[in-house]
């Protein structure tokens, strides 16, 4: 048995003979400890990518509710009899028979969304003017898209039912029109030649990741504002709704939604329109794609950094126990077992290995910078991670210091104490 | 034939021999060729004895005694150390063996150049898993007997062949092995340094050591009391004093 003071012996005197090592082969040992460093910074890279990045991407679609799905009328279609038919294909019929449970087992809940032609309109403040999407909703709208309310109220029931002029509005309108004024609930606007009043603000959302995948094209989620849909539907002399959005009651079941909806409205006008819809399924999917890519990319680089790098210990240490044949003989003829010869060469490889996996989490650190600075992921390293990438560093050391150490072990020492 | 040994000639039998050989035969092959190191040799050696080995360069020596320091097998044969069948048994035991039974002396010193002295004595004790404050107080002693207690810290480079000779004693009993194998101790060394090595060996001896000395040197077999001369693998006289 060792005491602890042995193993701190043991290990001073094995770093000392790391450092001699590092000495002897200077090439051969950096270009092994820089083949683990990097291997190492690829370990943590992948391993903090895949994990913030999986979080910053889903937080921001989960910003959109995973949930969430679009129902609308399908105007791409080849029949030019069909294109021709006037009409979203959702009524205000439709939207009631849903709301009043005439379909849909997997749906929680349901929001009309009711929008002019090109989405935009112009929003007027006194002399102040911005173009901003103008959106007419439900009241379960903001529950489906996640949407929060960072001052005043949401719509209630009687301003959708009453038609009530009110408005909630996003962070960018916000901005421009009433610049730093910290309060703009309770001020009065004008859409279109409605006057209207500001009731609430709506939280800003960020669409970073879905921007650069070019999910939203220039579209800017912050500057819209919303209105009750059954106001917005007078105001532009329409009975329809434009878009269904829909929240199904969990994630697996949004392609039965889809179905469920498609088949309701299909069955309602008997087949006179056909209907898409959108959903989140999709990016859910290609962010996983990316952050699997992600993984897969840096696993196989940390991978062949490794390999190199252990084969480059692998081969220092054969040289450092051919060189040291007759140490090894000394050693065995007073006393030392073949598992004490073992160690001292398993532990001299972990060495120069873990001095390549602390040199490998600078790096990483440095390359976790610039990858943070370059995707917008807010990524940071956490303790658990840089145990595992050091606990990699001293695996790949020991694995690769395991051939030589036992070919010393396995000396006999009467062969060594002869080498010359 | 001498018959003036005081402990053993008289009462053998009642002894235990510490070292005993019994037809032992080792060869070694080199491409092909096989040569016979030892043949068929026997030999019995009692506490205390201080034995000198002689004979021609490739006589046998060295494989004599690496096969008694249970450094190597031997092909056939039974060596007992203090009673204890020792050629066939498993590495841990045999490094148990060297590591306490036994002192290695060699004519190369073979101190491990990185290490201090203090080190280099140190570590029959740290693979004994001596604590290291006792592996410190027995180093310095051992080292006070050879004389090198002022030169702790030097490595072996900064010390001469005496001296490292001495360290290499030191690291030898550091231990308190009842056996002290030298392989030409003094083969490296000047005369004045020849001297004050086989007074320590005798010094050591007459503390009750069992020593066997291998040399090419008269005047340092003469220490011992017992000459063993070899040719070509085998003892062809055994001579008490
Ligand atoms: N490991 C080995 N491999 C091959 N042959 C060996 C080995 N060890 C010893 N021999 C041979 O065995 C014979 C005896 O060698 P040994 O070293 O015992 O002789 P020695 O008496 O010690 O000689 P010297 O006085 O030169 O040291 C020699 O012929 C030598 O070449
Ligand atoms: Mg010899």
């Amino acid at each position: 048995m060792r005491t602890a003071a042995d193993w701190k012996e043991y290990l001073g005197e094995s770093l000392a003979q790391a450092m001699l090592a590092l000495k002897d082969n200077r090439q051969r040992t950096l270009m092994s400890i820089i083949g683990v460093a990097v291997g190492i910074a690829a370990v943590m890279s992948v391993g903090i990518v895949s994990q913030g990045g999986r979080q910053y991407i889903f937080s921001e679609l989960e910003s959109f509710g995973l949930k969430t799905l679009w129902v609308y009328r399908d105007r791409d279609q080849k029949n030019s009899l069909d294109l021709a038919r006037e009409g979203s294909g959702i009524t205000n019929e439709d939207y009631a028979a849903l709301l009043t449970g005439g379909c849909c087992s997997t749906v929680a809940r349901f929001s009309a969304v009711v929008y002019p032609m090109d989405w935009q309109a112009s929003i007027k403040l006194g002399s102040l003017q911005v173009r901003a999407n103008v959106e007419g909703v439900d009241t379960e709208y903001l529950n489906i898209n996640n949407d929060q309310v960072s001052q005043g109220r949401p719509f209630s029931t009687e301003d959708i039912k009453r038609r009530q002029a009110v408005v909630l509005i996003g962070e960018s309108v916000r901005k421009s029109l009433f610049n730093n004024h910290p309060l703009p609930v309770g001020k009065t606007l004008r859409i279109g030649e409605t006057q209207f009043t500001v009731i609430g603000l709506l939280k800003e959302k960020r669409r970073d990741f879905l921007t650069s995948m070019g999910a939203t094209q220039e579209f800017d989620v912050n500057n819209r504002v919303l209105i009750p849909y059954t106001l917005f539907q007078q105001m532009l002399g329409i009975q329809e709704i434009q878009t269904l959005q829909a929240e199904v009651l969990d994630q697996k079941k949004i392609n039965p939604g889809i179905a469920e909806i498609q088949d309701f409205l299909s069955k309602q006008h008997r087949g006179r329109y056909k209907y898409r819809a959108d959903s989140m399924l999709e990016w859910t999917q290609t962010a996983n794609r990316i952050v699997y890519g992600i993984t897969f990319i840096g696993v196989l680089a940390a991978s062949v950094a490794l390999f190199v790098g252990g084969i480059g210990i692998m081969n220092i240490m054969s040289t450092a126990v051919i060189e040291r044949t007759r140490e090894i003989g000394i050693r065995m003829a007073i006393g030392a077992k073949r598992k004490d010869i073992l160690w001292q060469f398993l532990i001299e490889a972990a060495l120069i290995s873990l001095i390549g996996g602390l040199l490998g989490l600078l790096l990483g650190a440095g390359v976790l910078v610039i990858l943070a600075r370059w995707t917008g992921f807010p990524l940071q390293a956490d303790a658990v991670l840089i145990l595992l990438a050091l606990l990699v560093a001293v695996g790949v050391g020991l694995a690769s210091g395991f051939y030589p150490a036992r070919r010393a072990a396995g000396m006999n020492p009467v062969d060594a104490l002869r080498y010359e | 034939m001498a018959f003036s040994i005081p402990n053993f000639s008289s009462n053998k039998s009642n002894v235990r021999p510490i070292i005993q050989l019994e037809g032992v035969s080792k060869s070694y092959t080199i491409e092909h060729a096989s040569i016979v190191a030892l043949n068929e040799v026997s030999l019995t050696i009692y506490p205390g004895e201080f034995v000198a080995v002689t004979g021609a360069s490739g006589s046998g020596k060295s494989t004599l005694m690496a096969l008694i320091g249970c450094l190597d097998r031997p092909d056939t044969g039974d060596i007992n150390l203090d009673g204890e069948p020792v050629g066939h048994i498993n590495d841990e035991r045999i490094a148990t063996l060297r590591n306490r039974r036994i002192g290695f002396i060699f004519q190369s010193f073979n101190l491990i150049p990185r290490l201090t002295t203090l080190q280099n004595v140190e570590l029959p004790m740290v693979y004994a898993g001596t604590p290291p404050l006792k592996r410190r107080r027995h180093a310095m002693i051992a080292l006070q007997i050879v004389g090198m207690q002022q030169r702790a810290q030097h490595t072996p480079t900064q010390l001469s062949g005496g001296q490292q000779q001495r360290v290499a004693i030191a690291r030898a009993l550091v231990n308190n092995p009842d056996i002290i194998l030298a392989d030409e101790p003094t083969g490296s060394l000047d005369a004045g340094n020849v001297d004050e090595v086989m007074k320590l060996l005798s010094q050591l001896n007459k503390n009750g050591k069992t020593i066997v000395i291998v040399t090419h040197d008269m005047q340092v077999a003469n220490y011992a009391q017992r000459t063993l001369y070899m040719r070509d693998g085998t003892i062809i006289s055994d001579i008490r004093r």
